[in-house]
């Protein structure tokens, strides 16, 4: 079911280095006085599974919105498939195949799940021709979300589960080569972050690009393929999950020795 | 990706669920087709069945208003941009009318000129009001419609001019047609706008603006989309006022009153709904006249209590009741078959 979302036209693109998907260059962000993000290089394979973790007020958030296109970035510039995307507007990233959630979920409120999906079918990186193309094609991702009961249910009276769900299914609508997932694990139950780690691999499993932001390390190091760790807007680490645990930098700033000795 | 495309665009709910579910949906449809044309028919055969004035005087209102609602509606309603602005495009409709007919242009010209001339002004103003969210787009829009009112009132005579040629051959029937047409008009661009892939992209914008970006959905694009059809509109409406009307004070079509019936008129029907503006126009019209004529100058009174009472009772307006009973009427249906299989 899945594999519906499998994409194969990128390996055959034929780019010099065809597995680098996104790439930041010495990207800075500055408020007022307060640089949020400073000097950041970060770069994504296709494919590929990128933790972003760190204290609050590290920049992830802020390097989200950088990448997503949400704030102009000062310094620095950013590609995506080799493309200079560093003018370009979110809605514009988004049909270059850049998709994001929000953390506090963000559902088209008097809108119904069908509705909000087809929003993401027409807009997205391969337009719907039809209105009713878009409902077909928003029925089906619906489907591997596990909402097609409530196709034609406004989005006002979900779970916090499902509207996370809806969130997903509307970036997955946009039939992104990236997606980027802020703190999709928050707010949940225990049970419902294995449900939500669970929509993760199954992501994995369809060959989409993601990026993490998460609070609950564990479960960032128990999916990532690689850790970026960022502390008070500069990167301090990138490796393995592995490789960063062990990293004293990381621990000093943000781990604690707790947690080190636990793994 | 082409084969991805194709399964995705492969039906998975159980076929015939969907199937009777579409069917049943354009039954619905093509009745709701014929119940608008019998209505239109008969509007259209209400002036040749009767010349009382004050018939036609009342329909020909209730069509204006319900394309000043409608149009107000598109803008403030779909796509969730509150403008307070709307009697500047009305006004600005009329002004062409009035500038453009009385200099000798035939009246079918003006009219159009009418629908652009609103349009074209306000997708320039909009550029950058439209950088304002929320209340602060209401408060500058407001703002401009107001400045445009004075500007009005200062540069042109307050003595209304009298086109006495204009007012010896003046008929109701005509104005009464052009009213008629350009409500159906109104109610058809509406319909047929938020059944398209674009409409869906305008309620998202209403929805959050934010969310709808990053789900690629351009905002400024669509927010002028939205304004460009309203002031379109409001402007014909104008337009149809001043055709009306022939002598006026230039100044009365920009009067902030205009914005505030097209907000009373959509938020007492139902806002964002299409049969909204509908409802609101003709419970506005009757109740106006009907006090008017009864209470004079404590109707305006009598209108803010019902006002108030027909948003507390129905918060989404008069089409609320049409909801209510259809939901009603359908878990009544529901439990009456559960109770036949049951008793089977």
């Amino acid at each position: 079911m899945w594999g519906l979302l499998r994409r194969t036209e990128r390996s055959s693109q034929g780019h010099i280095d065809a597995a680098m998907l996104l790439k930041t260059e010495q990207v800075t962000k500055l408020f007022g006085g307060l640089t949020a993000v400073r000097g950041v290089n970060l770069s994504v394979r296709e494919g590929e599974i990128l933790g972003l973790i760190g204290p609050n007020g590290a920049g992830k958030t802020t390097m989200f919105n950088l990448i997503t296109g949400f704030y102009r970035i000062d310094r620095g510039r950013i590609f995506f498939q080799d493309r200079d995307i560093t003018r370009l507007g979110p809605a514009d990233r988004c049909k270059q195949g850049i998709a994001r959630t929000f953390q506090l979920v963000r559902p088209f409120q008097h809108m119904t799940l069908g509705e909000n999906v087809a929003v993401g079918c027409v807009y997205g990186r391969v337009p719907a021709t039809s209105r009713h193309d878009a409902e077909m094609r928003a029925r089906a991702i619906l489907e591997l979300v596990g909402l097609a009961d409530q196709f034609d249910a406004p989005a006002h009276n979900l779970t916090l589960m499902n509207r996370k769900r809806l969130e997903l299914a509307r970036a997955l609508a946009t039939q992104p080569f990236l997606l980027l997932l802020d703190e999709f694990l928050a707010g949940l139950n225990p049970s419902e972050v294995h449900v939500a780690l669970e929509l993760v691999r199954q992501l994995r499993a369809s060959n989409i690009t993601l990026i993490l932001v998460e609070h609950i390390v564990e479960a960032v190091f128990g999916v990532s393929d690689r850790v970026i760790v960022l502390n008070v807007g500069e990167k301090i680490a990138e490796g393995s999950p592995a490789q960063v645990a062990a990293d004293e930098r990381v621990i000093d700033a943000y781990l604690g020795r707790g947690l080190h000795a636990h793994a | 990706m082409e084969q991805v495309g194709s399964q995705l665009n492969q039906p998975t709910v159980p076929l015939r669920a969907a199937l009777s579910a579409r069917r049943r949906f354009s039954r619905a449809r093509v009745f709701s087709w014929i119940v608008v044309a019998l209505i239109a028919l008969a509007m259209a055969a209400v002036p040749q069945v009767t010349t009382r004035s004050d018939v036609l005087n009342l329909l020909f209102l209730i069509f204006l208003f319900i394309v000043l609602g409608q149009s107000w509606n598109i803008l403030a309603g779909f796509a969730g941009q509150v403008s307070l602005g709307h009697a500047a495009l009305f006004g600005l409709g009329a002004l062409t009318t009035r500038t453009l007919w009385f200099g000798g242009v035939p009246f079918p010209l003006a009219f159009a000129a009418s629908g652009l001339v609103p349009a074209v002004c306000a997708s320039l103003i909009g550029i950058p009001t439209f950088r304002l969210r929320g209340a602060y787009f209401s408060i500058g829009t407001l703002a401009i419609a107001e400045v445009l009112r004075i500007t009005i009132a200062n540069t042109l005579p307050l003595v209304s001019f009298l086109p006495v040629d204009m007012l010896a051959t003046y008929e109701l029937a005509p104005r009464y047609y052009l009213a008629l047409a350009l409500a159906l008009a109104t109610m058809l661009a509406t319909y047929l706008l938020f059944r398209s892939r674009y409409g869906l992209g305008i309620l998202a914008i209403r929805e959050d603006e934010d969310a709808a970006q990053a789900t690629g959905v351009r905002a400024l694009p669509h927010k002028l989309a939205a304004l460009v059809i309203s002031s379109f509109f409001a402007g014909l409406a104008g337009s149809t006022y001043a055709f009306y009307q022939v002598s006026y004070y230039p100044e009365a079509p920009f009067h902030a009153g205009w914005t505030f019936d097209a907000l009373l008129i959509t938020f007492v029907g139902g806002v964002g709904t299409l049969i909204g503006p509908v409802l609101g126009a003709i419970f506005y019209i009757f109740v106006r006249e009907r006090l008017a004529v009864t209470l004079v100058s404590l109707h305006p009174l009598i209108f803010g209590i019902l006002f108030i009472l027909i948003v507390l009772i129905f918060p989404g307006g008069l089409v609320d009741i049409g909801t209510r009973l259809r939901r009603a009427w359908n878990t009544r249906r529901a439990s009456h078959s559960e109770s036949r299989s049951a008793g089977k």
